[in-house]
């Protein structure tokens, strides 16, 4: 018990800093640690914080480490640290502290406007429809971007339609989607990444069953 | 007791004088050395010791007037008076009768030890004798006291005191020499007569001084159930003379008839011990006995007055493979530590040590230089420490050290040094606690710590403090499960 006030107190063990995860904001991510007969893990997000979140995790939970991040701003990516050390046994020393990045990335909506979303049934479909992405800042602090646009119509892809305008030809329930591009290349190079629901796309439907109107028979009298 | 004499001198506070003074002050210095080392090895009185001063003899006794405390003499000195006795056609005798001031009140609850110093006599008188008789008047023999036989204690500079307790009322002991049992001629000097007006008991009667640096004021030699041969301790002194490297007392029997009957040495410290104290004994073999044998065959017992304290412990329980090592080569000396303890394994307070030899346990003859003590002296006990464990990843530790005699004594009074070997070696630290870094291989390693009072220059025993060094795990690799 000492031996942990010991190291608690001397932050000056040894510390490195370790791997790189990308996570979305909100969502649920889970760190699986390699070796998991470990008497216990001290896991801590944001050490340096006002706040710290400090979770102790015992030998019969293998240490897995299961937690979602919020963003302070929505849009606004956030970088966050997680440092993990390790008892290997009761009254036993305190591993070095290892300090992991966590990226956490904002939810993404891409929302597509219509020119015009109902065509009359006597004239052909002609929409142009426009792609647009909720503003987030932040991504280039890590290099991270966005991926070019991808179409669906009713669920297929269209290919070689990558740019944030569709001329739109035919009814259906249109959709943009966008990913994120984690860098490969400079300081943040991910270890891993877990970016489900990072992006929301959301549909627009064209119809064309606008009814022509009839003219009506005339008759002299 | 150590005397120290400071020469005063009066200054007046001229620019002149400030020379004189520092020439004054060097000079004080070294009479205060020389009268230190003088008193080292000069016999152990209380401070308040009463000397006899006057005195009474027979024929043959020349210089009588060394004896006593009056006119140009001062007690304690080295001046004696010299009694001799001979056999010419038939035995006789020689007396000296030194009267004290005034008459002593003693009784039987309350008696008073009279010390006489003499000469070593304990080579053989030829068959004559020493008695010693005290009397209620100054001088005559009206009035005699019926004393018991006197004891013989050996002091550091190679005189005697003849201590004989008195239980009534006297003024006056006489000192009698007889003369051989055939053709010859015994002698003896007689120093002085004293006691202690403050004894508190009868087998130590010295008053307490704490800045003794631990050496004994007398010692005594006894032998039991020997009977045939040469046997017994010579020079008895050397062993509490101070100097712990070329003196020494010799432990010796020759020409035993049976091997059994124990050799003893006793040494008298100067009054109780503190608790948590210790002894120091400087050994060596002058023959070739084998060392464990030998160590087998000695115990060591403290005393607190003539009570036995603490278990009486053997030798070789004292010694490790090293100290086995140096016994056992001839005229090698070996320091050994003995901290009386009780069953329990509790300090005990002691004013005594004896030092026995078991002829019978040892199996084979002493010989003529069987054991040798070099020097005895009490010490403080090893002092307390806690072994501490270290993780190899922060690879620094403390380790402390306190003994329990700094309640009695403050924590001033003691150096600490700290060294990487139990005996020897070069000090790595000194102070209560020790700041150790670099611990990064893990593994066990001691480190040793003793202590010393004072600036006596002896040294406690070494405690040895174990820092272990544990490897500390690796925080593990993750995984991101999606």
């Amino acid at each position: 018990m000492s031996l942990c006030l010991a190291l608690i107190l001397s932050l000056s063990a040894f510390d490195s800093k370790a791997d790189i995860y990308y996570v979305i904001d909100g969502e649920s991510f889970t760190l699986t640690p390699s070796v998991n007969n470990l008497f216990q893990y001290l896991w801590v997000l944001d050490p340096a914080s006002g706040s710290p979140i400090s979770t102790t995790l015992d030998q019969a939970s293998g240490g897995v480490y299961t937690r979602a991040v919020t963003l302070a701003a929505p849009a606004v990516a956030e970088t966050h640290t997680l440092t993990l050390s390790v008892l290997g046994v009761v009254d036993g020393c305190l591993s070095d502290l290892v300090t992991h990045t966590i990226i956490v990335l904002p939810k993404i909506t891409v929302s597509v406007t219509a020119s015009k979303s109902n065509f009359c049934l006597n004239l052909p479909v002609d929409a142009s429809l426009t792609a647009s992405v909720t503003a987030v800042t932040g991504l280039g602090t890590y290099g991270v971007t966005l991926s070019p646009f991808v179409w669906s119509k009713d669920g297929s892809v269209i290919t070689g339609e990558t740019t944030s305008t569709l001329a739109v030809t035919t009814p259906g329930v249109y959709k943009a989607l966008v990913s994120y591009v984690l860098p490969t290349t400079g300081s943040y190079i991910p270890t891993g990444s877990k970016l489900t629901n990072a992006i929301n796309g959301l549909t627009t439907t064209i119809l064309h069953n606008l009814p022509v109107a009839t003219v009506p028979s005339i008759s002299i009298n | 007791m150590k005397r120290i004499y400071f020469l005063a001198f009066v200054s007046t506070t001229t620019n002149t004088l400030y020379p004189i003074l520092y020439l004054m002050k060097f000079v004080r210095t070294i009479l205060v050395i020389v009268l230190n080392w003088i008193s080292l090895v000069a016999v152990s009185q209380p401070a308040n010791a009463v000397y006899a001063n006057a005195e009474t003899h027979s024929a043959n006794v020349t210089n009588q007037a060394n004896a006593i405390n009056a006119g140009a003499i001062v007690k304690p000195d080295n001046s004696f008076a010299t009694l001799t006795a001979s056999t010419v056609v038939g035995t006789t005798t020689t007396w000296i009768q030194l009267a004290f001031p005034a008459s002593v009140t003693a009784s039987a609850g309350t008696p008073k030890t009279v010390y006489v110093r003499t000469n070593d006599f304990s080579a053989a008188l030829l068959g004559g004798g020493i008695d010693i008789e005290a009397y209620t008047g100054a001088s005559g023999t009206s009035g005699a006291l019926s004393a018991p036989a006197y004891s013989t204690y050996a002091l550091s500079d190679g005189t005697m005191l003849l201590g004989v307790v008195l239980s009534s009322t006297f003024r006056s002991v006489r000192v009698t020499l007889r003369s051989p049992a055939a053709l010859g001629s015994n002698s003896l000097n007689v120093y002085h007569a004293f006691y202690g007006p403050t004894q508190t008991n009868n087998s130590n009667p010295y008053p307490f001084n704490a800045a003794d640096c631990g050496l004994p004021n007398v010692t005594q030699t006894a032998t039991s159930g020997l009977t045939v041969g040469s046997f017994g301790v010579s020079g008895a002194g050397n062993a509490i003379d101070g100097d712990p490297t070329n003196t020494k007392s010799t432990f010796y029997a020759t020409g035993l008839s049976v091997l059994s009957g124990t050799i003893s040495q006793t040494f008298y410290f100067n009054g109780v011990s503190n608790s948590a104290d210790a002894v120091r004994l400087v050994l060596s073999q002058g023959g070739s006995l084998v060392a464990l044998d030998l160590a087998k065959s000695i115990s060591v017992q403290g005393y607190s007055g003539d009570t036995p304290v603490g278990t009486s412990v053997l030798l070789n329980t004292l010694l490790d493979a090293d100290l086995l090592g140096l016994l056992g080569t001839s005229n090698t000396r070996a320091s050994v530590y003995f901290a009386p303890k009780n069953a329990s394994g509790v300090s005990v307070v002691f004013d005594k040590v004896t030092v026995s030899i078991d002829i019978g346990l040892l199996g084979v003859a002493l010989g003529a230089n069987g054991l040798n003590i070099h020097d005895i002296r009490r010490v403080p006990d090893m002092p307390a420490s806690s072994d501490i464990t270290v993780c190899n990843n922060i690879g620094s530790g403390i380790i402390t050290a306190l003994t329990s005699q700094e309640s009695i004594l403050g924590s001033s009074a003691f150096t600490y040094k700290w060294y990487s070997v139990l005996r020897n070696g070069v000090s790595l630290f000194t102070g209560k606690a020790y700041n150790l870094s670099g611990l990064t291989a893990p593994g066990q390693k001691s480190y040793y710590v003793e202590i010393e009072k004072g600036s006596c220059g002896v040294v406690s025993a070494r405690k040895e403090t174990k820092v272990t060094t544990i490897a500390a795990p690796i925080a593990p690799l993750l995984n991101l499960s999606p």
